[in-house]
């Protein structure tokens, strides 16, 4: 598996806990009503999530950590580690509000590692649900405070 | 866009001003629109995390097209088209328990196809089968047979 880096990786998040993740491209959903998961929405590019497949503990941690997205999904932890793929999802020491889904395979390595990549993302994606099927804006500055 | 447009045509002997058959119409005709349809997913920018990602190569693209003119007219209008960074993937579904991918990469010999089969929630058979001749599309309808089974 392709986690590479393990800065300010924390401990494992307990089972109760939900996770949120970002629909970061359009056909992350699909279906006539967008009320379907697709695979890719939890596919791991090596290259580019050196530590692991990022998630938030809440909708609005997810729209502003990626305001270009278009619609956010939510799984809970003990379902990810009910899956049997060895998956842990770990606290980022260093931002409260995220997390790292580890040992997920990647998309981008050889046939057996792709494969697989594939299997537990589509995996993750039935464990899963809709949150919002459209774009979630990120909370304004003074929303944030509204909500302190 | 054009450049993948280009390539097909240069593959297919084709050209705007061949002297072409019926038959031949016919064929250009289907061949454009799965290159329009191919390129206007790898070229559409929704389809990737950001702008700067990779967009899949002319030859990945024309492979592709290749793979969806080798299927049913079903089958390549039911397709679903997942551009990622330097690949294209031509998806097949059946209900939500089984999925076929073929892809498309920027290497010569980088069409795979996956397939795999669900039950309760776990991925209980799946194979991704590499290095794929890009001329032999076999092992895609075999699988694409067993999707329909």
């Amino acid at each position: 598996m392709c986690d590479e880096e393990s800065h300010d990786i924390g401990e494992i998040v307990p089972d109760d806990h939900i996770v949120f993740r970002a629909c970061m491209v359009k056909n992350s959903l699909s279906g006539e009503n967008r009320d379907f998961i697709e695979p890719i929405t939890f596919q791991k590019q090596g290259k580019k999530h050196k530590d692991g497949l990022s998630v938030a503990f809440s909708a609005s941690a997810c729209a502003k950590n990626c305001p270009r997205n278009y619609g956010i999904v939510r799984t809970s932890v003990g379902a990810i580690r009910r899956l049997n793929r060895n998956l842990e999802v770990r606290f980022d020491t260093a931002d409260p509000d995220h997390a790292l889904i580890r040992n997920l395979p990647c998309i981008d390595r050889e046939a057996a590692e792709k494969g697989l990549a594939l299997a537990v993302a589509s995996e993750i994606a039935a464990a899963s649900e809709i949150v919002s099927s459209s774009r979630v804006e990120a909370p304004t500055p003074n929303a944030a405070q509204n909500t302190e | 866009m054009s450049t993948a447009m280009a390539e097909a045509f240069r593959r297919e002997g084709i050209s705007a001003t061949s002297v072409i058959n019926t038959a031949e119409q016919i064929r250009f005709a289907g061949i454009y629109r799965l290159v329009n349809k191919v390129a206007d997913a790898a070229f559409d920018s929704d389809l990737y995390e950001s702008v700067g990602e990779e967009r899949p190569s002319p030859s990945a693209i024309v492979a592709a097209v290749e793979a969806l003119a080798s299927v049913s007219f079903q089958e390549a209008n039911n397709v679903q088209i997942e551009p990622y960074p330097g690949e294209v993937g031509l998806v097949w579904k059946s209900g939500r328990n089984k999925r076929v991918k073929a892809m498309f990469g920027p290497e010569p010999h980088s069409y795979s196809v996956y397939y795999e089969q669900m039950v309760n929630g776990h991925v209980v058979d799946h194979h991704l089968e590499p290095h794929i001749e890009p001329s032999n599309h076999d092992y895609l309808k075999q699988r694409l047979a067993w999707l329909r089974t």
